[in-house]
């Protein structure tokens, strides 16, 4: 368990501490739990950005005939091996997901 | 210049590949695409681009959008890539058109690898890449 000592901004500071005393009351360690909690979402939240390990697939006929870590990659890998990419599904390990909000700018044709 | 305001919505200039048929939209420079939070995809595109890029030759995957007024549409897609050639990158993902889309929008499938600015007191954008650790 280590123990760190750091400066925030008198605002934050304060808006922290009510969050603290909201979620925690005023038992031992919320202020702690509180960071942990922030600090994990926030490492998820960069490591989802970097696009770290992804990996791209192409599949003829549901079998994986090529896989890299870039579409550059996998495009140089298919023209290697002389696979025709006409009709390639290629598909990444962080799938897509199935619904997702369409913003704003588009208009129902 | 690369990313400006073009009255008042946030745009950024970009390329668009298919590297698995060799095709750049467009065919030279770069096109403007609109800068959306809402959207959650990656890039959408319109019908007659995604034909242009021949992603339509590759065997393309469907999802549902979810529009503003809370009606469901559908999409269909595959991987491209997205070129900023003003801060020379470029980055994977998932491009996707529907019936009746006439801009390019970038959403924060791609923007989350970018740190981005909006600084409407100034008219100014600043871009850049994430920083990989």
């Amino acid at each position: 368990m280590g123990t760190l000592t750091i400066s925030l901004d008198d605002d934050i500071e304060k808006r922290l501490r009510e969050l603290v005393r909201r979620m925690h009351g005023s038992r031992k360690g919320g202020l702690s739990k509180v960071i942990e909690s922030a600090l994990e979402n926030y490492f998820a939240s960069v490591n989802r950005s970097i696009n770290s390990g992804e990996i791209f697939k192409a599949l003829k006929e549901d079998e994986v005939v090529a896989e890299a870590n870039t579409l550059d990659e996998l495009a140089s890998i298919l023209r290697k091996k002389r696979i025709e990419v006409r009709g390639l599904r290629i598909v990444s390990s962080r799938p897509i997901r199935p619904v997702v909000h369409g913003g704003y700018r588009i208009k129902r044709s | 210049m690369g990313s400006y305001f073009l009255d008042g919505t946030p745009v950024l200039e970009i390329a668009i590949r298919n590297p698995f048929l060799n095709k750049t939209f467009p065919a030279e420079g770069k096109v403007v695409a609109i800068i959306d939070t809402g959207f959650e995809g990656f890039l959408l595109v319109p019908k007659d681009v995604f034909e242009k890029l021949s992603l339509d030759q590759l065997s393309v995957d469907k999802r549902r959008l979810i529009l503003a007024d809370g009606q469901y549409t559908q999409s269909i897609g595959t991987y491209g890539e997205v070129v900023i050639p003003n801060f020379n990158v470029k980055f994977d993902g998932f491009i996707e058109t529907i019936r009746g889309v006439e801009e390019i929008v970038i959403g924060t499938g791609l923007m989350e690898n970018l740190k981005l600015i909006l600084d409407y007191c100034t008219r100014r954008i600043e871009i850049e890449a994430c920083k990989k650790p």
